[in-house]
């Protein structure tokens, strides 16, 4: 950042630079590396290569160049999901850049979550919606590998789109949940709750006690 | 020197636990009498200790005990002067505001959405990133009593007993009854759940349930929640305002009824004011607060804002003197120090062992009492401290490959693999150091079964619904795993159904004020509260000290 | 005949025929399975790069094709393929003509292997074949199971452009091919010969302007049917899509992928 400052080693990117006597708006969330409110791109002392990364879960060395890109510019479609298709034809039309993809490979480069982006990429335009869903379930969106595609595809975007396509019109639904809300809703429990919330705490504690535990004592 | 992974000094310590591992191989610690245990606990865990708390000075619980992180932050004074602010021009005239955009904001916003609320008269607005929460971290699971051997009964006798029998049973019969819904609403919305083939959930153990109830979205099942209903709330057309955290309510001067709030847009530091027939209060928990001088798991921006906000207005707090401790969060590297270790790691045999390679505990004993035991070692000088000077104890894994075969720990705990293997551990072959994490808000504002936020003589205030982990009652003094992602989508969803009608019936717009602030003020002069203390604080400060004693302040 | 040599390729199926012409693959499918021709399908495989850059001459372009032809061969060195199969004639033109680049300008090889660092080097020589080849090659095998007769039908072969040009890699005598005639002949089925069978029929300007694709084609097929033809057959799924903007359900004149056609001859069993 054109600056030198000195820090404790081993503090993440983003710790040092709170160290340093920086405080954050933007560039933090959950500091665990699961929100990708913290794209950083960095080079290492001795290595040509830029490096994307997350400020919270990398640490920093020695005579690091580094920039917070706490945020990766795109818009994203609107769409209501019980109306579309789960096929390629509904993901072009939303996001009609993916034809471009090169197979450069840069996106999976670039995953912090060590994503197979570009296969993900290809199983969407082989329209193996489910294949491209899985690939890319772990995805939190930080879109550091938009930052790097020559094909400008707005990837958290768009796995977004494929998971919700996959999980609405693909997946089986699960009849016993069905089945228990239909009971609950008809009034199935209520006699056994108004006795159970009439009970004082003695009994109440003899029940939990005495209740059986599903596949034995643990 | 390479700060990932491990420093030469702390190999010589590894040496050590792998020195006595064939032993501990044979042998389990022996299990602590209830004596035991509870001299142990009330001498070492927060919770039990005295010196964690203290008794509130001012406001409508006065004279009850809560955690002193808490009470410093009720007895401060404001961001803002009341009489500086112009509350004539109104930035958003909303029919309804919802204050936090974690899992219960969203949910909210949807809920009030799908009960006919336009959705340009709904308002979120949020502190961090839409969805930067405790909801996105979530990753075990979320319950809901639906497999045919189980009953929402069961799940409420579960919810009470490990709630200590203290939970409101309104709330509780509420979060079992609906859970099964919500599960039902999230595979409507596209939810990846794990499923068998045919379309059955495939559901996991949870601690203190008894019955399997988890249902999870692989290992990160709070991340594919946050996504999904996100996704929807920008769907449906919903606005979000972004890094605008609320700072005030406002409330009506004739009815006192919450009537919107005051904003900060933390970029550009100018206030805004919104009004709002009805606000949802679900800013989440207090994490960053470091209670006792914890770690912790939550987010950024966990720092019990609306505990704050809705004190100030009259509401009623409830078990605000508990705290949930996970035992076990990750003391070394820096890089992921507070992050959860979960339970699982010590339920599949990893042991726990100080600096000179003993046992001290039984690694399956109640979550207080290990946690009790692993502060304990650290205090007596048995803990490792490491490089950056954090406290921890050994928990050896590397022992449940010997136990059960290698290739347990990437089946039975691949997150937990790849968190260590980022950082340059391999937990297969070495031990990992870690140390109670301050994990979860027990307690919170109390609110009935609608979600309206009450005072202490029981009736709600009007105007104020609270949802989520700022909420006290639903789960007692101990809130059971996966329990609380199915009370932020329950509440949630019921504040927004409810927050709906009533905004429906008020026909006329309501006023605004800050008379309740000022009132509050009056009592912090009273009791002599310093001008420097105020609150809420928005953001945790982790800059270095030397940079604070320098620092000269011009913008 | 040497039913007992095996046969085995690598398939390449391309984005098309997975969204497209999933027929086509079927039938094609099929049609190799009962000579005997066995198929693997690449594991991970590449867009070939012909939809986003046909035109330009730019490396990048090069970069998905090349990723699956290395693909091609970590197989190939695995087990005994007899080379790589594909059905869209634009995936076996863009593959073919990366080879022949790639062997011709060894710097830019250099450069792709350079940019693709996470891959092995790619060694040259995974022999790129199309469908008609290889039908072409086995018609012995055709012969012995193809049962049924099409006496009823006159066929016209449209074979577009991209199975021809440039002629480096065509796969026949790029101004007047002949191999699916031939093959078509030797199973009795009567030809037509017209003069439009390697005319361009507008190819990808069907996103941009429709009327040169719509005007294109209708010459191709009311010469076709000048000359007597009631079934047009293609290779390609771009034709095809093309051709279907004027050939209709219930015209006189069908339009019919080679492999359905052939699959008509075998018995679809
Ligand atoms: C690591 C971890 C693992 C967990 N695992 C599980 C699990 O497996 N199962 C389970 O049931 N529960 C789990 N929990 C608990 C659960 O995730 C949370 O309790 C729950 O998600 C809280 O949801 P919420 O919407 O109430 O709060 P949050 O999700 O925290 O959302 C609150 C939002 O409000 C914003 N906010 C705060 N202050 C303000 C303000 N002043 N103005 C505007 N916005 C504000 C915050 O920035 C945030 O976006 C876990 C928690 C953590 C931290
Ligand atoms: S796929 Fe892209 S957006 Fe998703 S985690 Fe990887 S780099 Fe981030
Ligand atoms: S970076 Fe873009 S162009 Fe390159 S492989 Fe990934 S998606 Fe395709
Ligand atoms: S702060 Fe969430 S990923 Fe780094």
């Amino acid at each position: 950042m054109g600056k030198a400052y000195e820090v404790p080693e081993g503090l993440t990117i983003m710790k040092a630079l709170e160290y340093a006597g920086f405080r954050f708006i933007r560039g933090s969330g959950c500091r665990g590396g699961f929100c990708g409110a913290c794209g950083v791109i960095y080079r290492s002392p001795g290595e040509y290569k830029l490096r994307v990364g997350l400020a919270c879960q990398t640490t920093v060395k020695d005579g690091m160049h580094l920039a917070i890109l706490p945020y990766s510019p795109m818009v994203k479609p609107i769409y209501r999901i019980d109306k579309l298709k789960p096929d390629l034809g509904t993901i072009l039309k939303y996001f009609p850049e993916i034809v471009r993809c090169v197979s450069c490979n840069s996106c999976t480069k670039a995953c912090p979550q060590d994503l197979e982006v570009m296969e993900a990429i290809q199983a969407i335009r082989q329209n193996d919606i489910a294949r491209a869903a899985n690939l890319i379930f772990d995805c939190i969106m930080c879109g550091l590998c938009s930052t790097r595609c020559p094909a400008d595809i707005r990837h958290p975007y768009l796995f977004q789109l494929v998971r919700r396509l996959y999980g609405k019109h693909l997946l089986s639904r699960a009849r016993h949940v069905e089945l228990r809300v239909k009971e609950i809703v008809e009034g199935r429990w209520e006699a056994e709750f108004s006795k159970l919330m009439k009970m004082s705490v003695e009994e109440l504690r003899k029940l939990y006690t005495e209740r059986k535990i599903e596949g034995g004592e643990k | 020197m390479n700060m990932e992974g491990y420093s030469p000094e702390m190999r010589k310590l590894i040496e050590i636990v792998e020195e006595t591992r064939p032993e501990r191989l044979r042998r389990k610690y022996r299990k602590f009498s209830l004596k035991e245990r509870k001299e142990l606990v009330s001498k070492w865990h927060p919770d039990y200790r005295s010196d964690t708390k203290r008794r509130l000075r001012i406001g409508p619980c006065r004279g009850e005990i809560v955690y002193s992180e808490i009470a410093d932050l009720l007895e401060a004074w404001p961001l803002i002067e009341p009489d500086s602010i112009d509350l004539s021009r109104i930035d958003y005239d909303v029919e309804i505001l919802v204050v936090g955009g974690g899992g219960a904001g969203a949910a909210a916003a949807l809920w009030a959405y799908y009960s006919g609320v336009k959705p340009e008269d709904i308002l979120l607005v949020t502190k961090l990133r839409f969805g930067d929460a405790n909801t996105v971290k979530a990753r075990t699971g979320i319950q809901a009593a639906d497999r045919a051997e189980d009953s929402p009964i069961l799940h409420y006798l579960d919810t009470m007993g490990g709630g200590h029998f203290v939970n409101k049973p309104e709330l509780v019969k509420a979060l079992v009854s609906d859970a099964p819904l919500i599960i039902k609403w999230l595979e409507d919305l596209g939810f990846i759940f794990d499923k068998t083939p045919s379309g059955d959930m495939i559901e996991y153990a949870g601690g203190g349930a008894c019955r399997r109830r988890l249902h999870c979205a692989r290992d990160c099942t709070g991340l594919e929640l946050m996504r999904v209903i996100k996704d929807e709330v920008i769907n449906v057309g919903i606005p979000v305002l972004e890094y605008s955290p609320a700072i005030e309510l406002l409330t009506d001067p004739e009815t006192s009824a919450v009537s919107g709030a005051i904003l900060l847009n933390l970029e550009t530091e100018e206030y805004l004011v919104v009004c709002a027939k009805v606000t949802i209060l679900a800013t989440g928990g207090c994490g960053r607060l470091h209670a006792v001088g914890f770690p912790t798991t939550n987010h950024y921006g966990a720092t019990a804002d609306g505990i704050v906000l809705g004190y100030r207005v009259g509401a009623k707090l409830r078990d605000m003197d508990t705290l949930q401790f996970h035992p076990t969060g990750a003391a070394w590297p820096e890089a992921i120090r507070g992050e959860l270790v979960p339970e699982k790691t010590r339920s599949l045999g990893g042991q726990l062992v100080n600096i000179k390679g003993e046992m001290f505990v039984y690694e399956l004993e109640p979550r207080d009492v290990v946690a009790s035991a692993i502060i304990r070692e650290c205090a007596e000088g048995r803990g490792v401290i490491t490089p950056t000077g954090a406290h921890g104890v050994w928990l050896d894994t590397p022992l449940i490959e010997e136990l059960r075969g290698s290739g347990t720990i990437k089946k039975e705990l691949p997150a937990l693999y790849r968190m260590f293997i980022r950082q340059g551990i391999d937990i297969t072959e070495d031990p990992i150091l870690v140390f109670p994490t301050l994990h979860y808000q027990n307690g919170g504002i109390e609110i009935d079964s609608y979600g309206r936020a009450l005072a202490p003589n029981g009736k709600p205030i009007p105007g104020l619904f609270v949802a989520g982990e700022v909420t006290g009652g639903v789960h007692g003094r101990n809130r059971l795993v996966g329990n609380s992602l199915a009370d932020i989508l329950v509440f949630g969803r019921r504040a927004g159904i409810n927050a709906a009608k009533v905004a429906v019936s008020i026909s006329s717009k309501p006023k605004l004020s800050l008379n309740h602030l000022k009132a509050y003020m009056e009592e912090l002069k009273r009791i002599g509260i310093p001008r420097t203390k105020r609150a809420p604080i928005l953001l945790p400060d982790y800059r270095g000290e030397k940079v604070l004693l320098r620092s000269v302040r011009v913008f | 005949m040497n039913y007992l040599s095996s046969l085995k390729y690598l398939y390449y199926p391309g984005c098309t025929i997975k969204r497209d012409a999933l027929e086509y693959e079927e039938k094609s499918l099929l049609l190799l399975r009962k000579m005997g021709i066995e198929l693997k399908e690449l594991e991970s495989w590449y867009c070939c790069g012909a939809l986003p850059s046909l035109a330009i001459d730019d490396i990048m372009s090069y970069v998905g094709g090349t990723r699956t032809l290395i693909e091609a061969q970590k197989l190939i060195r695995r087990g005994d393929f007899n080379g790589l199969l594909t059905l869209c004639p634009m995936c076996y033109n863009v593959l073919k003509r990366i080879n022949l680049v790639l062997e011709n300008d060894p710097d830019k090889l250099e450069i792709l292997t350079e940019y693709m660092e996470e891959e092995e080097r790619y060694g040259l020589g995974v022999n790129v074949v199309h469908i008609v080849e290889v039908l072409a090659g086995n018609i012995d095998r055709l012969k012995e199971i193809a049962t049924e007769k099409l006496t009823e039908f006159k066929v016209a072969v449209y074979y577009g452009c991209t199975l021809l040009r440039p002629k480096e890699i065509a796969i026949d005598d790029p101004e007047n091919p002949e191999i699916i005639e031939n093959l078509l002949t030797s199973l009795e089925v009567a030809i037509v010969d017209y003069p439009f069978k390697t005319e361009c029929c507008g190819s990808y300007h069907i996103l941009t302007n429709r009327n040169i694709v719509v005007d294109r084609v209708k010459r191709i097929v009311s010469s076709a049917l000048r000359r007597g033809a009631n079934i047009i057959t293609v290779v390609c799924p771009l034709c095809m899509y093309n051709l279907k903007q004027v050939v209709k359900e219930g015209n006189k004149l069908r339009a019919m992928y080679l492999s359905e056609l052939l699959v008509h001859l075998v018995g679809d069993r």
